[in-house]
Order: C-alpha cells, then sequence, then structure tokens
C-alpha cells in the first residue's frame, strides 16, 4: 500500500481515567493502520501510547482535584510517523527519566517503572516539552521501518 | 483475553489468547494469580498473545513473586516476536523464567 508523504495531525482527546487508555491506544491502533503503517510500527505505537497514557491517568493528576484531560496526536512526516500525547497535569520530563535499571531479584523487584524503558525502546525518539502549563512529549517512529526496539 | 487452564502430569498449563493490555490484564487478574501464583509447578504459555504491555508484565512479576515465596515453579514460553521483545525489553526474563517452547517449559518444571 503506498502511503502519503505527510498528512494533517489527527486528534483523540479523553478524560485522564483508567477506563480511557485502551480507547486511546485502539484509536492509534485504527490511525496507524489506516494510514498503511506496518504491523511492527502499529504495534510499537500503540504499545507507547498506552504506556504514556497510562502515565498521564495513573500519575499526572494525582495531585489534582479535579479530573484531568489527555490529548493524543498523529500525523505523517517525511520518513516518519509521529505522535504526541498532552496533559495539563504535573510537570514530568518523561525524555530525561532515569532509567532505573533491569532488575535481576524476582522478590525485590518492582511492580511497575518500565513503561519509559519500552517507549524509549520502541520508538525512534522522546522529546518532551512543557508548554502552556502543558506536559507534550513527542515520539518518532520510521515507517514501515526496522522493527523498533532493535 | 481468554485463559484456559490445563492440568497434565502434575504440571499447570495456563494459555493466554488475545492482547494483554490493561483491559486484558484487568480481565484475568484475579483468576490468573489464583492460579499462577499457587499451583507448584506453572507453565505460562503466550503463543496465541499478539500484543502485550507493561500492565501485562506486571501481572507476571506478581505471580513470579507469589510462585517464588512458595518456593514454587513457574515459567514462561512461546512468545513470538514483538510479544518476546517486550518481555526482554522490560527485564521480565531477567527475573523470571522464560524458554521457546513447551518442550523447554517441561523440562525446567520436571
Amino acid at each position: 500500500m503506498s502511503v502519503p508523504a505527510a498528512s494533517p495531525v489527527e486528534r483523540f482527546e479523553a478524560p485522564a481515567v483508567r477506563d480511557r487508555i485502551v480507547d486511546a491506544a485502539d484509536w492509534i491502533d485504527g490511525w496507524a493502520r489506516s494510514a498503511g503503517l506496518s504491523d511492527d510500527v502499529v504495534f510499537a505505537m500503540r504499545l507507547c501510547v498506552e504506556e504514556a497514557v497510562t502515565n498521564v491517568v495513573f500519575y499526572a493528576y494525582a495531585a489534582s482535584p479535579s479530573e484531568g484531560r489527555f490529548w493524543v496526536e498523529a500525523w505523517l512526516e517525511g520518513p516518519e510517523a509521529r505522535l504526541r500525547i498532552t496533559d495539563e497535569g504535573a510537570a514530568f520530563d518523561v525524555a530525561a527519566a532515569k532509567d532505573p535499571g533491569i532488575e535481576t531479584d524476582i522478590e525485590n523487584a518492582t511492580m511497575g517503572g518500565r513503561g519509559v524503558r519500552l517507549m524509549r525502546s520502541f520508538s525512534q525518539g522522546l522529546a518532551y516539552e512543557r508548554r502552556n502549563d502543558a506536559n507534550m512529549l513527542t515520539l518518532a517512529f520510521l515507517r514501515g521501518g526496522p522493527p523498533a526496539g532493535t | 483475553m481468554e485463559m484456559f487452564v490445563d492440568e497434565e502430569d502434575g504440571l499447570t498449563k495456563i494459555a493466554l489468547v488475545g492482547r494483554l493490555d490493561l483491559k486484558g490484564a484487568d480481565k484475568i487478574d484475579m483468576r490468573f494469580s489464583a492460579v499462577a501464583g499457587i499451583r507448584p509447578k506453572v507453565a505460562i504459555d503466550l503463543s496465541q498473545v499478539d500484543y502485550i504491555a507493561s500492565m501485562g508484565i506486571r501481572a507476571f512479576v506478581m505471580s513470579g513473586k507469589a510462585a517464588a515465596q512458595r518456593q514454587n515453579k513457574l515459567v514462561i514460553f512461546g512468545a513470538a516476536e514483538p510479544v518476546h521483545k517486550v518481555i526482554t525489553t522490560s527485564g521480565l526474563d531477567q527475573i523470571v523464567t522464560v524458554v521457546a517452547n513447551w518442550e523447554a517449559a517441561r523440562a525446567y518444571l520436571a
């Protein structure tokens, strides 16, 4: 299937609640398939949206008295497919977050903390920006290129 | 996400089918924990899982902890790419035994 060189930005918006995490993943899955991207890229984009939105839902608005929202945007640009996750919660620079490292002891293993590592591995790059009191995380994926995470 | 449990020669085989995302992990949560964390010899078949996210990895870490506390044996097998890549990237294979197929899983549990 041929794909266009560039595409307009398409957007998904929802309340930052647990039930909408998989809805966002379903949305990017549908967008990526309709854009003609390979199964590996669809998988990578779906995974990164689920991990990023999970962080937003569980952490970004944890101290907020009211329900927040999040936005997922996706577009094609040259050789890449890109997506951006935006929230108005507490500032958190995912791109600069320290990786706690691989654990080797099941008894002391932590329950979480793996999402950022997965996003780094399955995308071609993360860029974080704090703008107008919002977190904006942009991820790039090579269209139909080598499988992400290699 | 569906879950099928099969007992064979003292081994418990749990076959997971579908997408192991947050929704899938929620769906199997209680039953999976009750079986995977408690039976003495457990093999988890991921050959029919086509997607996994960190919430799925979390379910395996929980069961691995429960098995270790009881000195039970637990092994994961059958994951194909890119699910296998999520397992290695997350480091799950460093804290829970992960092998290629049922034969290797059965040999580990023997």
